[in-house]
């Protein structure tokens, strides 16, 4: 198999197989693809051992002329014996020493295996560079390349990574469709949000890493790159000055509008969208624990649904205020503060933004009603038991007279009938 | 010599208006509106209860409803009390469905005889009680319904008057006023009126006003004495 094999490849050199730089001897057999499989059984690393001449002489290591020891050094004779790895950093020394410090480049502590390496991403034949097309890490194909193992459970799996789901909901975000179906290429892929600005891919940290920009203590910052205006909005928001004070359960930019699968504001399916703002919203705001820690008022979600804006919102009518509606977004501020969309003072000039010429008495009163004793006053609190009394009034009156009714001509007629017959 | 009474066969030929062509579109103007107010009200008193999603998403055409039928509740108020105050069937009527103290004797008597303590029907008059309370209670219950739905739909004037806790338990006072409507309609009239033995599966009153002798002899004595009183002194009159 082996003679055949060499007869072969001289063969092919005598026949003037397609040349590779320099490489004539190379080519004639990683340049013949039936050549590669003869040689071994399996058809995958058959694959591998091809290589597209004509494609490589395009790609920016082939333009430049580099001939295959150039990477593939110590190959000198045949059979090869032991293959020395290729060495990218040998050229590439920074991005080697920064993607050996990220995740990527550090080996399981179990079992050894090194989540990527350079190929993984770049190929090992066909690197062009990003900002080309063709390249497998430009932005426009990025996301599959970064898929191919973030979308692999049982790859994901091996290095503690469970989900391997959400990273898919990327594509129908509202960044990936700019992307995708909108062609905008300054729309954000994995890399813009998860590597380093500057040096981008090659230092990606995990999130619970502190120098990762996904990091919540960084993730402001990070969306802020494209969004600064509404950083700036946010800085000044309750939730914003906590954040920077270093609270731990203020929300940051995710917190809201969550993170791959983040969907224009006008979009149903959007978090902040007005059918689901109220959910997301009391997912803090509902909690027990946050609302005691902080002295914040409970039942916010059952007020509002209660309240008409909240029944006419389920109803279907999206028109109708939400929990943003009042209480602004980005900007949102306690009612105790002056320049607060809710502060008693302003409150008449927000709800008469939908309801103009609406009166002052807007102010004097609770908006969420939890309780009429107290959050109305003592007097509706009357008025509520004295109408919980005249329905069971009505009830018991109703069911006594109808029983009493049958009684007289169930029970009491056919009695005086029996007397008269 | 015996006075004149109906032979026991004519008790049911003999006709009696019960209720004028006036009284009868009025109770059907209330009718339909009421239904219209109950449907496109209620459910928002249950907001924990999927029941808004009756509307389909046509929630401005409730709202619009709602809003007419509030309207001709009102409308046919105001008709009502000229009615009451300015026709001659308005003010008898409204003279004998006001109530008094024989009223309570009455509801002793229906008592008693309801449990058999007695065969002698309780001497009603054309309104008994229970009509004279029902009839009140949807003058209160209106009143109530249109002045507080009035001042949810104009919310904005209310609350130039008004501080917010004001709007608040007219809120309040709307819901719980109109459940006490609804359940009383339902529990209570409907059964009295149509479903009670006798008046099985249900009394045409409403549709032609008309009663028979009978049901005027064993329901509203009172007011088959003053029949049978006008009735004698009509055939003295003609004798005479």
């Amino acid at each position: 198999m082996r003679c055949g094999a060499v007869l072969l490849l001289l063969a092919g050199s005598l026949a003037g197989a397609p040349r590779l730089g320099a490489q004539e001897s190379c080519a004639g057999c990683h340049g013949d693809r039936s050549l590669a499989a003869a040689l071994v059984s399996d058809s995958a690393r058959a694959a591998r051992l091809f290589v597209d001449g004509a494609t490589f002489r395009q790609t920016v290591h082939g333009a430049l002329g580099f001939t295959c020891s150039t990477c593939h050094q110590g190959i000198s004779d045949y059979p090869h014996g032991t293959v020395t790895p290729v060495d990218c950093a040998a050229c590439h020394g920074d991005a080697g020493r920064e993607l050996v410090g990220s995740v990527h480049g550090r080996a399981h502590p179990a079992t050894g295996e090194v989540p990527a390496r350079c190929a993984d991403c770049h190929t090992s034949h066909e690197i062009f560079r990003s900002s080309d097309q063709r390249s497998t890490v430009n932005r426009r194909t990025q996301f599959q390349v970064c898929a191919t193992c973030h979308g692999d459970a049982a790859r994901m799996r091996r290095f503690g990574q469970e989900d391997s789901a959400t990273v898919q909901t990327y594509l129908t975000s509202v960044h990936g469709r700019a992307l995708l179906e909108k062609g905008l290429t300054i729309a954000p892929v994995c890399t813009d949000c998860h590597g380093q600005q500057g040096t981008g891919a090659h230092e990606i940290q995990e999130t619970a890493d502190p120098a990762s920009p996904m990091n919540r203590a960084k993730v402001v910052e990070t969306c802020a790159r494209c969004h600064g205006g509404i950083k700036a909005e946010y800085d000044q928001s309750v939730h914003g000055a906590a954040f920077a004070a270093g609270n731990p359960d203020v929300p940051t930019c995710i917190g809201c509008h969550t993170e791959h699968a983040v969907q224009p504001v006008a979009s149903p399916e959007s978090s902040v969208y007005p059918t689901h703002i109220a959910q997301t919203c009391t997912a803090c705001h509902d909690r027990e624990d946050l609302n005691d820690r902080y002295g914040l008022p409970a039942a916010r979600r059952r007020t509002y649904l209660g309240s008409f804006h909240g029944i006419a919102l389920e109803a279907g009518q999206l028109t109708v205020a939400n929990c943003e509606s009042c209480h602004g977004s980005h900007r949102i501020l306690p009612s105790s503060d002056s320049a607060s969309s809710v502060h008693p003072a302003n409150l008449q000039a927000t709800c008469g933004s939908c309801h103009p010429g609406i009166g002052a008495g807007v102010a004097q009163g609770r908006v969420h009603i939890a309780s009429v004793r107290e959050d109305i006053n003592l007097f509706a609190y009357g008025v509520q038991v004295l109408y919980y009394v005249l329905i069971a009034g009505i009830i018991l009156f109703a069911a006594s007279m109808i029983a009493l009714d049958q009684y007289r001509h169930r029970v009491v007629d056919p009695r005086r009938g029996k007397r008269h017959g | 010599m015996a006075e004149w009474e109906p032979h026991d066969a004519d008790l049911d030929r003999i006709v009696i208006h019960r209720l004028t062509l006036a009284e009868r579109v009025q109770h059907i103007v209330l009718m339909v509106s009421f239904t219209i107010l109950i449907v496109t009200g209620i459910p928002l008193l249950f907001p924990e209860a999927p029941l808004v999603h009756v509307f389909g998403g046509a929630f401005p055409v409730r709202t619009f409803l709602h809003r007419f039928a509030g309207v001709t509740l009102a409308l046919l108020a105001a008709f009502h009390v000229i009615y009451v105050l300015f026709t001659e069937e308005g003010r008898r009527d409204f003279g004998w469905i006001a109530p008094g103290l024989q009223d309570l004797r009455d509801l002793k008597d229906y008592i008693r005889h309801q449990l058999g303590k007695t065969d002698e029907p309780p001497a009603f008059g054309k309104f008994n009680p229970f009509e004279k309370i029902e009839y009140f209670a949807v003058v209160w219950g209106s009143a109530i319904m249109v002045t507080t739905g009035f001042m949810m739909w104009f919310f904005e004037a209310t609350l130039r008057v008004f501080p917010k806790w004001v709007y608040d338990l007219v809120l309040l006072v709307h819901g719980y006023e109109a459940l006490l409507a609804f359940l009383s309609i339902i529990l209570w009239h409907l059964y009295n009126v149509h479903l009670k033995p006798g008046a099985f599966p249900f009394s045409r009153v409403w549709i032609d006003g008309k009663v028979t002798l009978r049901h005027l002899k064993e329901h509203h004595p009172n007011e088959y004495k003053n029949w049978l009183r006008r009735h004698r002194e009509g055939l003295t009159g003609g004798e005479s």
